[in-house]
């Protein structure tokens, strides 16, 4: 790959991989560190990298594993920033507004635990509003396994933030 | 549908897969099941939270960060570094037979005793570039960290690294900055400054004393 096209996919996807990785971390310093470490990797491996088929789909993979790796070890390091997750909730209430804070934190952290097919299977969906058919190209597998994909992480999901969710609902 | 095959449909009724018909009877089922219905409850509940993420506003000035931030880090890079221009495996091939060359012709006219004993020459080369790229590379990732939450001693110590891309990205972000802390050390280093074009340190240090100098609002 030569630098004019690593710059052309940077200006082409770089809006698409900011959004995506702005929604999974939770923070605009998460996502301008995934942005950079999505590029940067292409960067660094640009001589000798083979151009995949479908590029669009490549960085979604990329970039939902990279967020995905970045919310993990920022959890382990506790320095996601509670206060910011605390202003995402409409409510009034500072009961309701912690509440939807840790049921956020707890999603994203939940989404990491997820088998990765099934995390980036429900990021698509739910977090970029994407159908089956979308998703089973960017993932790879048939619009059918898509759709098992998403149930099964809806139902593991639940699994993991049982404790979370059996409390009274926000 | 009994139980189990409620339990197994209970995702695709929460996300409205389900016809009318199979949707009904799960709703008949949830209705005297409580089990199911706190399933279906959490389910709705991730859904809800999913949509929260899924709303959350992007700066729009955040793309435009993103890509100054991505074009700095490129900038500062090692500029054709040797792990770069060797990242092809056949360039890396094609050096590593130079080197061994060099070696083997050096073997033959100056003797076995000038040369490094049971040491791979290419690998080594190779490896100390890579390291030395590498470990810059990491610098200019803390110190891009360091400016967004603008922690001045992370950067005054990159300020002194002994990495030159690290120590320009540590003056540019410092000269933003602003702290008349690492004045002294900028000056040391414009003092040593033996590059061409501007002195980058010395115009960090006067970028921080012009900003110091201006009144207060």
């Amino acid at each position: 790959m030569g630098d004019e096209q690593f710059h052309q996919l940077v200006a082409e996807y770089g809006g698409r991989v900011l959004a995506i990785a702005r929604r999974v971390c939770g923070s605009d310093d998460a996502a301008l560190d995934v942005h950079q470490e999505v590029f940067l990797a292409l960067w660094k491996r640009r001589r000798s990298f083979t151009a995949p088929v479908n590029w669009n789909a490549y960085l979604y993979r990329t970039t939902v594993r990279k967020a995905l790796e970045y919310v993990h070890k920022q959890r382990k390091e506790k320095m996601l920033d509670p206060e910011y997750e605390k202003t995402l909730s409409a409510g009034d209430d500072p009961d309701d507004s912690a509440r939807a804070a840790e049921l956020l934190g707890r999603l994203r952290e939940a989404l990491r635990k997820l088998p990765r097919h099934q995390a980036q299977v429900f990021i698509l969906a739910r977090l970029e509003g994407m159908d089956y058919p979308q998703i089973a190209k960017i993932v790879g597998c048939s619009e059918s396994t898509a759709r098992v994909h998403l149930h099964r992480a809806l139902r593991h999901l639940a699994h993991l933030m049982r404790d979370v969710l059996e409390r009274e609902p926000v | 549908m009994n139980h189990k095959h409620i339990q197994d449909n209970l995702a695709a009724y929460v996300l409205g897969e389900l016809d009318s018909a199979a949707a009904e009877q799960i709703r008949t089922h949830l209705s005297d099941c409580a089990d199911c219905r706190r399933a279906a409850e959490e389910m709705q509940n991730i859904l809800r939270t999913a949509e929260r993420m899924k709303e959350e506003p992007l700066d729009a000035s955040l793309a435009a960060l993103a890509r100054r931030r991505l074009d700095e880090t490129l900038r500062r890079l090692p500029s054709a570094s040797l792990s770069d221009r060797l990242s092809h495996p056949l360039l890396r091939y094609a050096a590593a037979a130079v080197i061994l060359a060099g070696a083997l012709l050096a073997l033959h006219i100056l003797g076995p005793q000038t040369l490094p004993d049971r040491r791979s020459l290419t690998a080594d080369t190779q490896q100390t570039a890579e390291d030395a790229a590498g470990a810059s590379q990491n610098e200019l990732e803390q110190a891009a960290q360091a400016f967004r939450k603008q922690d001045i001693r992370t950067l005054a110590r990159l300020l002194q690294s002994k990495h030159e891309p690290t120590r320009l990205a540590a003056a540019d972000y410092l000269a933003q900055i602003g702290d008349a802390s690492v004045l002294p050390t900028l000056d040391t280093l414009a003092r040593e400054w033996t590059g061409s074009g501007e002195n980058p340190y010395a115009k960090a240090a006067r970028t921080i004393r012009n900003r110091l100098a201006e009144p207060a609002d």
